[in-house]
């Protein structure tokens, strides 16, 4: 009796733990018409596939067939688009739905936190992912009956199978997260949808095809075959939770710290992978790319975040300033962490540094004997100098936005203008030089690439450091300064600004203190994220 | 709990939903919250829900800035939105456990706390139903009960009388007038005018997102005669005649006004209740067969359409 009782006990403690999310989501799932036709559906067409298969295979008890691996392709190929196309699908529109303004679902005003939400939508996807690969599993099994394929391999598979899934339900999450009307959330879903299914089916078909001929089993035992393997893993699961983050930060209040999360993840994530990949390079008999692959890795995304966080509110509201910290050592680090403009900017700028100076000494250094050849030193520049055009472009996008669009365009969207300034950077000189001349582009040099950040990429081919990949890390150094002077009382402002708050109590708040008077909105500063 | 809405600014676009509006009420209060379609009703509400922020102005509760502190602000909002729940794959108890859950209430707490709301909104009959079974009358009861789930100091309704069956609104009337005795503030939108005049205390009229008229209801139809003397509004019926009832009314000192209306004389006295009573004395001193005497509300519909010119933007 007591036994039960404990048991109970137990069992009650964990249903108090269990997200919340979760638990509403598999009752929906179970009582989804939508979700149990979805897996008979897969089930009755594994089992007449399966049924078709034998009975039109004469050599189907022969030992020397390879009937179980041809089948497994096949199962899992209709197992893994059945969940590329069902699960991320199922959990972002209901995301998308429970997010959209006309609906204003109450989730939203509950007290459970942005991360809580996101990932008892996660946890929730996995599980009826699971539930959908759980049904399937005998038929999984038989393949192996079959001969031509090994447990390990079909465990390597799932297991891809699974990150593939797992990747495809949080970029669903993210796009359900965004705050947009419902028509535009539906487009971008489908040009999102296209590309991952595109990306992710490569990817599937190009690592089902190498477990299959390299023969997993055989070679369990070899690092050398755990090296790709796990750097793929790291990189998968780091990106993962980059989104994770995101869709975080993007469904948190207007007024939190925002960016915090994601930029503290995004630390500890360069901190870890970098270690794992020197000891990686390290570990690696004949020598890797893995040091090669986290450099490039991190540079992308940090380039990205320049841009992104430009949109950053660049006035600090009292919620924010309140916690900061006071001390003035754990001030310093906050600044470059914390939600803001010159905050993101700086971070971006300085990791990115940190992440091609790394890159750089250890090849320099040539501590391991295996890393970068000369080209990879170029490599490196090239990446820096599409910093410093991107730099530029962004800082661009700020002064247009503060001194031309003041009234017209909201801090949010200066990511926007950068990235059309990009556009039209790579694509205006391009139209002039050839409206000049369409017959001889020559004649005019190659200075239609100058605003182009990514040209010194292309030059990486030729073997060696170009005359143009030099003249545009002058442009976009000289670039990069001017616009840095010309923003310079903006940066400032904001750092000089980074200061906490104390003469308040959050119950007491100082802007309650006397009423605003009222002022027309202006579009040009935001304390919202 | 205070609530205090201060100088809130909202606009969408060119549109200014919300223009400088102020008010406040507090525990214990039911507050109308009225004025014609697009008048700013909503998105007010959506923003003191955490919803949406303003572009200026504040919002508190009992002090908290609900517009920095949206999470501490939320376990003090229980809110009832215009629409209906989404959760369609749901039942009744399913959806109530699961924003039991989101609001932290756990074991024990969460299930008696389910419990006691399923019976306070007659949920008790449907709770295994789906919510895609389930009328809208239901639907709204599941959304009051939703709203009431973590017990909140303060009710935002949104047009919660909405297609309501006659029965389903008083049902819905009695119920708020409970969680007001209970001493819950509640700011309640509505079209209903005549319903919203027989419970609320108190009511804030806007139009075009600007503050028309505010307060109790006393200070609302007393607005503009505050330096005037005290007057009662009474309707009278007697088993007389009332025509003759109707001019000796006009004749008496402390009668303001009178006007005759449908069966019975409807008069203004000038002076507190105790006026009132001197004047039912005096009627009866006239030989008046008085079979009704009592004081009327006055006319929030009338006031209303008096204060509001219908413009929407």
């Amino acid at each position: 009796m007591s036994m039960t009782s404990s048991l109970m006990g137990v069992a009650s403690w964990l249903d108090d733990r269990m997200n919340p999310i979760v638990v509403k989501e598999l009752r929906q799932s179970i009582q989804s018409r939508f979700v149990v036709s979805v897996l008979i559906l897969l089930l009755i067409v594994l089992m007449t596939t399966l049924f078709l298969y034998v009975i039109n295979t004469e050599t189907i008890g022969q030992v020397t067939g390879n009937h179980g691996a041809y089948l497994f392709q096949i199962f899992q190929g209709m197992l893994v688009t059945t969940c590329l196309l069902f699960v991320p699908a199922y959990v972002g529109g209901r995301l998308a739905v429970e997010r959209a303004s006309t609906t204003s679902d109450l989730l939203f005003i509950s007290t459970l936190r942005p991360s809580s939400i996101v990932w008892g939508k996660l946890l929730a996807g996995m599980v009826v992912t699971v539930l959908i690969f759980s049904a399937c599993a005998p038929f999984m099994v038989v393949t192996y009956l079959l001969r031509g394929i090994d447990p390990p391999t079909i465990v390597f598979v799932i297991g891809l199978d699974l990150l593939i899934v797992l990747a495809a339900t949080q970029v669903a999450i993210l796009v359900g997260a965004v705050p947009m009307s419902m028509i535009f959330k539906t487009l971008l879903s489908l040009i999102v949808g296209v590309m991952a299914l595109w990306i992710l089916g490569a990817v599937i078909v190009s690592m089902v095809w190498q477990m299959n001929t390299m023969g997993i089993g055989s070679r369990m035992g070899e690092w050398d075959f755990w090296v790709p393997i796990l750097s793929f893993v790291i990189c998968w699961l780091g990106g993962v939770g980059l989104l994770f983050f995101l869709t975080v930060a993007m469904i948190s209040p207007p007024p939190s710290n925002k960016a915090f999360p994601l930029r503290l993840y995004m630390t500890g994530a360069w901190v870890v992978s970098l270690g794992v990949f020197l000891f990686l390079e390290y570990s690696s008999s004949g020598g890797s790319d893995s040091l090669r692959v986290w450099a490039v890795f991190a540079s992308v995304v940090l380039l990205m975040s320049l841009i992104v966080s430009v949109s950053e509110r660049d006035v600090l509201g009292p919620r924010l300033l309140r916690s900061i910290p006071r001390n003035p050592l754990l001030r310093v680090p906050a600044f470059f962490l914390f939600s803001g403009a010159a905050s993101g900017l700086c971070w971006s700028i300085l990791m990115l540094a940190l992440t091609l100076g790394i890159a750089w000494v250890s090849s320099a250094w040539d501590v391991y004997g295996t890393s970068f050849s000369g080209n990879e030193f170029e490599m490196l520049a090239a990446i820096g100098v599409v910093g410093l055009y991107l730099l530029a472009y962004v800082l661009t996008a700020v002064l247009l936005r503060r001194w031309i669009f003041r009234h017209a365009a909201a801090v949010a969207s200066t990511s926007a203008i950068a990235l059309f300034l990009v556009a039209m950077g790579c694509i205006v000189p391009m139209i002039v030089v050839y409206a000049i001349n369409p017959m001889n582009w020559d004649m005019h040099g190659d200075w239609w690439l100058a605003l182009n950040p990514f040209s010194v990429i292309y030059e990486l081919n030729s073997g060696h450091w170009t005359s143009l990949q030099t003249r545009n890390l002058f442009i976009a150094s000289i670039w990069s300064v001017v616009m840095i002077l010309l923003n310079f009382r903006w940066l400032s402002g904001q750092i000089g600004s980074f200061r906490p708050l104390v003469e308040d109590t959050p119950g007491n708040d100082p802007s309650t203190a006397a009423a605003a008077p009222p002022a027309p909105t202006s579009a040009g500063a935001s304390t919202d994220g | 709990m205070h609530i205090h809405v201060d100088n809130l600014y909202k606009s969408f676009g060119k549109t200014q939903a919300v223009n400088d509006l102020s008010f406040s009420f507090e525990s214990g209060q039911i507050f109308a919250f009225v004025g014609p379609n697009g008048s700013g009703k909503t998105t007010t509400m959506r923003i003191m829900a955490t919803l949406d922020t303003p572009d200026q102005g504040r919002c508190r509760f009992d002090g908290l800035n609900i517009i920095h502190y949206p999470e501490k602000a939320r376990q003090l909002i229980g809110y009832m939105p215009d629409n209906l729940p989404t959760h369609r794959d749901l039942s009744v108890h399913d959806y109530l456990d699961f924003f039991a859950r989101a609001y932290g209430l756990r074991g024990r707490r969460r299930k008696g706390m389910i419990d006691q709301i399923e019976d306070f909104t007659n949920l008790k009959g449907i709770r295994d139903k789906m919510l895609k079974a389930l009328s809208k009358g239901m639907k709204q009861r599941v959304s009051l009960a939703r709203a009431l789930i973590h017990d909140p100091p303060l009710l935002l309704m949104d047009e919660p009388a909405a297609g309501l069956d006659p029965r389903a609104r008083v049902e819905l009337r009695e119920l708020l007038r409970a969680l007001a005795d209970q001493g819950k503030a509640i700011l309640i939108s509505s079209h209903i005018l005549t319903e919203l005049a027989e419970m609320a205390d108190g009511a804030v009229i806007i139009e075009r997102g600007k503050l028309l008229r505010a307060g109790t209801l006393d200070q609302i139809y007393n607005h503009g005669r505050e330096d005037q003397e005290p007057y009662q509004h009474v309707a009278i019926r007697t088993r007389d005649d009332n025509d003759r009832l109707h001019r000796a009314l006009l004749e008496m000192p402390s009668v303001k006004q009178a006007r005759l209306a449908g069966n019975h004389v409807e008069a203004e006295v000038v002076g507190d209740e105790d006026a009132a009573c001197e004047l039912i004395a005096e009627l009866l001193d006239k030989g008046f067969r008085v079979i009704e005497f009592k004081q009327v509300q006055a006319d929030l519909e009338q006031l209303f359409m008096d204060v509001t010119k219908g413009d929407v933007q």
